[in-house]
């Protein structure tokens, strides 16, 4: 089942402000889908004041929700997901 | 990983040393990643002393610096140790200064040595990533970003920030309130009373004087706003569209945000029981670091309150605290600050 999009939501951080993005392009979400999937089981810490991720899989039947936080996201996504969020400004 | 001339194990018997300054040399070299293990070795060192012959160790200020020059690698490199000379780098400075300003108000005001209330050596780390929005506790040390520029500064420029972000780890160490939902939210409200508290501790600001902003001269110049959060007036600090519109904070239990975002809204319900503090800080009167401070420093170390508390179990607890602390008067002007947030206590 392909994914068709995926909706990223940021909240948390010191200054608790929530911003959402989205990627609706299928390779790019696909290839999104795939790193966030990876990166379920890396440890999520006990930090403060991180930010707390939400991603939204859609696929043509289903909807997935993953959650993490920004100590689970592998390093290699991070400077993709700040160009994502800095596209929807 | 990091590599030095000396090994682990000889810059750790150098770091239980007494003579100050070959002790600060290897708590330096060997903090560089690892202050609680320092604290650790510091502390066993003290008890293996007879408790009935050693003389009592005073507090002393340790803090470490360290640059993730732009990367996510942590702590990065040392770049200022205790007594080091000022360096270039504001950033550098300004989280030296506030470490400094924290550990004071700290050791001043509540008698804790330090965070853990022990000695441990303040580590924060600037410069971290890129164009990072953000200033967090790892559980360790602090961390801070540069801001993009555009909507935010540096996260170091608001010495309330690092109030608030050494105040994790004091809670951490007691109360140790779960991070999510009520008791989440009083965990980052107290972050928030402490921040504030040591700059009006530093500014030697009465409660009527202060500003009681977190985060002011964050937001960069063109955004819509004064700070991130206000604790006299939760819900006035900004209102930009690129900030996602108003400042979101209640200021009253009526207004309580149910979200699953943000832990369950931490930062945001935070605002309610940020102003019960202010209102019985003005209604205590002097500083507010003096009887509002030490009764919300006692309720969240004093060991009585559990880490899933709620709103209703902290408010009833602090007005207890007041009453033993300060007597009948206190116990009203701080059950009255509650009720002006929706809150009644017994």
């Amino acid at each position: 089942m392909s994914v068709q999009r995926v909706v990223v939501t940021r909240s948390g951080g010191f200054a608790g402000i929530t911003i959402t993005t989205e990627v609706d392009d299928p390779d790019e979400a696909e290839r999104l889908t795939e790193a966030i999937r990876a990166a379920v089981d890396h440890p999520s810490g006990s930090a403060r004041d991180d930010f707390v991720y939400e991603f939204t899989i859609v696929t043509s039947s289903t909807t997935d929700r993953i959650e993490m936080t920004g100590a689970q996201l592998p390093p290699g996504l991070r400077p993709e997901l700040r160009s994502l969020f800095q596209r929807r400004t | 990983m990091h590599c030095t001339l000396v090994p682990p194990y000889i810059l750790q018997a150098l770091a239980r040393q007494d003579d100050p300054v070959v002790r600060d040399a290897a708590i330096a070299t060997l903090g560089y990643d690892k202050t609680f293990a320092v604290s650790r070795v510091i502390q066993d060192a003290a008890r293996r002393r007879s408790p009935r012959t050693a003389a009592p160790i005073a507090p002393r200020l340790q803090r470490l610096i360290h640059d993730a020059e732009h990367g996510e690698d942590l702590p990065g490199r040392l770049v200022r140790a205790e007594g080091a000379p000022v360096s270039t780098d504001v950033a550098v400075n300004e989280a030296y200064d506030g470490l400094g300003d924290t550990w004071t108000l700290y050791e001043d005001v509540y008698g804790r040595n330090s965070i853990d209330d022990a000695g441990l050596a303040l580590s924060g780390t600037v410069h971290f990533s890129e164009q990072y929005d953000n200033a967090y506790w790892d559980g360790e040390q602090m961390v801070f970003g540069d801001g993009d520029g555009v909507l935010f500064n540096r996260f170091t420029i608001s010495v309330d920030v690092i109030g608030h972000e050494l105040t994790h780890g004091v809670t951490g160490a007691t109360a140790d309130l779960a991070y999510k939902n009520q008791s989440g939210a009083l965990n980052e409200s107290i972050s928030d009373v402490f921040g504030s508290l040591v700059k009006q501790y530093a500014l030697k600001q009465s409660a009527a004087e202060a500003d009681w902003l977190i985060g002011a001269g964050l937001l960069a110049e063109g955004v819509q706003g004064v700070a991130l959060r206000s604790m006299k007036a939760p819900g006035t600090a900004y209102d930009d569209p690129r900030l996602g519109g108003k400042d979101p904070q209640p200021a009253h239990l009526r207004d309580y945000l149910r979200t699953t975002s943000d832990n369950g809204g931490v930062h945001t319900n935070s605002g309610i029981p940020n102003h019960a503090f202010y209102l019985a800080a003005v209604a205590l009167g002097g500083n507010a670091w003096e009887q509002a401070g030490h009764v919300w420093y006692e309720t969240v170390t004093g060991g009585a309150l559990h880490a899933d508390a709620t709103f209703p179990q902290f408010a009833q607890l602090t007005v207890a605290t007041a009453d033993r602390l300060y007597g009948a008067a206190a116990r009203t002007a701080v059950a009255e600050a509650w009720v002006g947030v929706g809150l009644v206590t017994s």
